[in-house]
C-alpha cells in the first residue's frame, strides 16, 4: 500500500494547478511552497543578520508611509520567528528568499542587500520578483501575513474584527421597499410542461 | 471483525444528505445507525473565533481541501485533467456544511427538463413540483432566512425567519441591477436571522465560512442531528466505511467500516443510504466490488462516476468610493440576480448562470489578492492600494450551470490510499466549450452591473480552477442505461441501496445546491418509509 505521504499529498495537489489561480483559495502560493520543500533539505535557522535582513526586506514589501507604519514597526520580524517555531518549512522559505536577494544585490550592486540604499533595495526586490516569482510571492505573502493579523494595524485601517463571542456589528435591518423594482416585473422563469 | 445489531436502516455520512435521511427515518419510525468519518467540531476551535481566522484559508486543520487539510479523517483526492478541481469538502458531523456559505436557492422548474426544453443533458425523473414539499421541509428543519416573492422564481411559503440584513453592499449593487431593470432578489441562506427552534438569530460577525460558533448558520451537526439523536437515531463517529457488502441474494446487507484504531467492523442493515457527497459516493461503490457486480457496485450503467459536475465560477471584485463594509454581517450571500439563468441561444451558449451579490473576508486576504487573485502590490503603493480596495469592495460572482460529460469523471486511482488502505478518488474534469462561454457572458453582464452600480474600478478572476459543489456521479434518471438510480434515489440494480447527495444530480442547475441535496434526501427517506414491507 502507498501511504498518503506529504509527497503524495503534494502530487495530488499540484497536478495541473497552472490555472490562472483560484483566488478564492489562494493556492499557488501555497502549493508551490509545498513543492520546493519537500525537494529541499534545511538550511538552517535564520542568523541574527538574517533577521536583520528579513526585516529590511519587509519594510521594502510593506514601507512606512501615508499613515501606516512599516513591516517590522508592528512586530513583523517576530511574528515570523514565532510562525518559524510552528510552521516546518517556513523558516527554509526565508532562508532561501534572502538568499537569493543576496545574490541579486551582490551581482548588480556589488555588495549585500543591507548594504544597498533605499532605491536599490526596491531595484533588488523588483529584480528578484521577475527571476523567482514564487518564492517572491511567498516572501510577500508571508509579509502580508505577519502585518495584516496585527490589531494595531487594524485600528488603522478602521477595520473591526468581531470576535464571535462578543456582539456582532450593528446593521440596518432589511428594507424590503429596495425590492419594489422587481415585485413589478411578471413571472421570469420556465415550467416543463 | 467485530459485528453491530443488524438495523432497520444504515446510512453512510452526515452530512448535507445524510442527516436528513437520518432525522426523517427516525421520525417515522425506523431504526438507524449512520457511520461518518469524521468527528463532531468543537465550536470552540473555529476560525472564526480567532483573530487570524483568515490563514485558514492556506492551511491549518481547517483549510476547506481535504489534501491540505490533513486531518486524519480526510482522505486524498487526486485532481487531474484540463482543468484539475480544487476539491473542497469537509469530513466531520455536517460534513461540508461546516464550511458552506449556507446560500439555499432552490432549482428552477425548468432544471429539471433540460432535454424537453433545451435539448441538452437528461431530464430528472421528477419535477420541481415533486420536491417542493421537501424544499419546504428542509427549510423548516434547517431554518432559513429569507423572502418569498421572487418573480424569477415559483411562489414560496413564507420563509421560516425574515432575511438578514444586506447592508449598503447589498443596496449598492442592487441599485445597479434596477438602473439596468434586471431582476435580483434577496436570498434564503441556511442562517437564522431570529432565535429558531433552540439556536440563537446570527449576530453579524460574518465570518461564517470559518465555523459558526453560536450556531446560528444550519450545518446539520447544530440542525437535524440534535434532533434525530433525540428520535433514537445513533450516530457512530470516526467510523471510516471501507466497502457495503452483499448477501447471497445479491442484495446490500450493510457495510464493513474501520475505527480510528484501525479495527475493522460490520454493521449489519436491511436497507444502506449512501450519502457520501459526489466524489465520496462512487467512490464507495467503485471501492465495493465482488463477484456479482465486479465493476462495483450499482454500476451496470458503467455511470458510477461519470458525469462528474462542479459548477464553474468567476468572480468580479468591484471597487466604490463609498465603504462598502464587506466583512460586516452574515458571509451567506446578501443577494443574488437570475436574469441569465433561463436558456436564450441568442447568448451564444445553452442554460445559463446565476449571479451572487456578496461580501468578502477580512483585510489579509484582501491583501492576499482578494477572491480575483490580483494581490494587492507591494512597495510604495501597498497602503494606496489597499486602502481603495479594502472595505470599498462588492462582489459579483458568475456560478454557471455545469453539463454532464461522461468524460469528466470519478475514478479510484491505481496508487494512492488513504490511511486505512482504502483507494482514493481521482478526479478529472475539463470545461466544456459551453461553461467557458456561461463565464465570458457572466463577467461582460458582471462588469455592466458593478459599472451601473457606481464601481470605479473592476476586477476580475478570469478563469479559474473549480472546486465548488460535487454533484453528478450516480444520478438519477428512469432508464436504467443511463442512470444510476431511480426517481426515489433506488438503485436500479440493487434494491435495498439507496444513493442520496449530490452525485444524484441529473443536471447540476446554476445555484448552490445544499438546500437540494437536502430536500432530495426528505423526499428519499420517504421513499424507503413507504417501501418498508420490501425490506430483507
Amino acid at each position: 500500500m502507498k501511504k498518503w505521504t506529504r509527497r503524495k499529498f503534494m502530487e495530488a495537489g499540484l497536478a495541473g494547478s497552472v490555472i490562472a489561480g483560484s483566488g478564492m483559495m489562494n493556492r499557488l502560493p501555497k502549493r508551490e511552497a509545498m513543492a520546493a520543500k519537500a525537494d529541499r533539505s534545511t538550511a538552517g535557522e535564520l542568523t541574527a543578520e538574517e533577521w536583520k535582513a528579513l526585516s529590511s526586506v519587509m519594510d521594502e514589501i510593506i514601507p512606512a508611509d501615508d499613515g501606516m507604519p512599516a513591516a517590522s514597526e508592528v512586530g513583523g520580524v517576530e511574528y515570523l520567528q514565532r510562525l518559524c517555531l510552528s510552521l516546518p518549512g517556513l523558516n527554509d522559505d526565508l532562508k532561501q528568499s534572502l538568499t537569493e536577494a543576496d545574490g541579486i544585490s551582490h551581482s548588480h550592486f556589488g555588495k549585500s542587500f543591507l548594504a544597498l540604499t533605499k532605491s536599490e533595495r526596491i531595484q533588488t526586490l523588483v529584480e528578484m520578483e521577475k527571476m523567482k516569482p514564487k518564492l517572491f510571492a511567498t516572501l510577500r505573502d508571508y509579509t502580508y501575513e505577519a502585518y495584516y493579523t496585527q490589531p494595531r494595524v487594524w485600528k488603522l485601517m478602521d477595520y473591526t474584527f468581531y470576535p464571535t463571542n462578543e456582539s456582532g456589528p450593528k446593521m440596518k435591518p432589511f428594507d424590503e421597499s429596495v425590492l419594489a423594482e422587481v415585485r413589478r416585473k411578471p413571472r421570469f422563469y420556465r415550467e416543463v410542461e | 471483525m467485530m459485528a453491530g445489531e443488524r438495523v432497520d436502516v444504515l446510512v453512510i455520512g452526515s452530512g448535507a444528505a445524510g442527516a436528513a435521511v437520518t432525522k426523517r427515518l427516525a421520525d417515522l419510525g425506523a431504526k438507524v445507525v449512520c457511520l461518518e468519518q469524521g468527528d463532531w467540531m468543537k465550536p470552540e476551535n473555529y476560525p472564526s473565533t480567532k483573530p487570524d481566522y483568515e490563514i485558514a484559508l492556506r492551511r491549518g486543520p481547517f483549510h476547506f481541501s481535504p489534501n491540505v487539510r490533513r486531518r486524519p479523517e480526510d482522505y486524498p483526492v487526486v485532481e487531474r485533467g484540463k482543468n484539475p478541481p480544487d476539491v473542497l469538502m469537509f469530513n466531520a458531523v455536517g460534513g461540508s456544511t461546516i464550511h458552506y456559505t449556507a446560500h439555499f436557492p432552490r432549482l428552477h422548474p425548468s432544471d429539471f427538463g433540460a432535454r424537453t426544453l433545451d435539448g441538452v443533458a437528461e431530464d430528472w425523473p421528477i419535477s420541481y413540483h415533486d420536491l417542493e414539499p421537501y424544499y419546504d421541509m428542509n427549510d423548516r428543519e434547517m431554518g432559513v432566512a429569507g423572502l418569498a416573492g421572487d418573480p424569477a422564481n415559483p411562489p414560496r411559503s413564507p420563509r421560516p425567519t425574515p432575511p438578514l440584513p444586506i447592508g449598503v453592499l447589498g443596496e449598492t449593487i442592487g441599485r445597479g441591477f434596477d438602473k439596468l431593470g434586471w431582476y435580483w432578489w434577496v436570498s434564503d441562506n441556511a442562517i437564522i436571522s431570529r432565535n429558531y427552534q433552540g439556536r440563537p438569530a446570527c449576530d453579524l460577525h460574518g465570518k461564517c465560512m470559518f465555523g459558526c460558533p453560536i450556531g446560528a448558520k444550519a450545518s446539520t451537526d447544530v440542525s437535524y442531528w440534535p434532533k434525530a439523536l433525540r428520535k433514537g437515531a445513533i450516530l457512530k463517529t470516526r467510523a471510516r466505511v471501507r466497502e457495503i457488502t452483499l448477501d447471497a441474494r445479491g442484495r446490500v446487507d450493510g457495510a464493513l467500516y474501520y475505527d480510528p484504531q484501525g479495527r475493522l467492523f460490520k454493521q449489519a442493515a436491511r436497507v444502506v443510504v449512501l450519502c457520501a457527497n459526489g466524489i465520496g459516493t462512487p467512490r464507495l461503490l467503485l471501492n465495493s466490488k465482488s463477484r456479482l457486480f465486479p465493476n462495483g457496485l450499482a454500476n451496470s450503467s458503467g455511470l458510477v462516476g461519470r458525469n462528474f459536475m462542479i459548477h464553474p465560477f468567476r468572480f468580479l471584485e468591484g471597487v466604490f468610493e463609498k465603504k462598502m463594509y464587506g466583512w460586516e454581517g452574515p458571509f451567506g450571500i446578501p443577494a443574488f440576480s437570475e436574469q441569465f439563468y433561463e436558456t436564450d441561444l441568442k447568448r451564444g451558449f445553452v442554460r445559463g448562470y446565476s449571479f451572487l451579490l456578496e461580501r468578502s473576508f477580512g483585510p489579509l486576504h484582501q491583501a492576499w489578492g482578494g477572491f480575483v487573485n490580483k494581490p494587492v502590490p507591494w512597495g510604495a503603493e501597498h497602503h494606496r492600494v489597499m486602502r481603495q480596495r479594502f472595505g470599498h469592495i462588492v462582489r459579483v460572482t458568475v456560478l454557471g450551470e455545469d453539463l454532464p460529460e461522461e468524460s469528466n469523471r470519478i475514478e479510484l486511482d491505481p496508487e494512492v490510499k488513504d490511511s486505512n488502505g482504502i483507494p482514493a478518488p481521482r478526479v478529472i474534469y475539463s470545461y466544456s466549450e459551453n461553461s467557458l462561454k456561461i463565464l465570458d457572458h457572466g463577467a461582460r453582464m458582471g462588469r455592466q452591473a458593478l459599472e451601473a452600480a457606481g464601481a470605479i474600478d473592476i476586477l476580475d478572476s478570469g478563469i479559474i480552477q473549480p472546486a465548488f459543489h460535487l454533484m453528478g456521479t450516480a444520478r438519477m434518471g428512469k432508464d436504467p442505461r443511463k442512470s444510476v438510480v431511480n426517481a426515489w434515489h433506488q438503485s436500479h440494480d440493487v434494491k435495498n441501496l439507496f444513493l442520496v447527495d449530490g452525485s444524484s444530480f441529473t443536471t447540476s442547475g446554476a445555484v448552490n445546491p445544499t438546500c437540494t441535496i437536502g430536500a432530495l434526501a426528505l423526499r428519499c427517506a420517504d421513499g424507503i418509509w413507504e417501501r418498508r414491507r420490501e425490506w430483507s
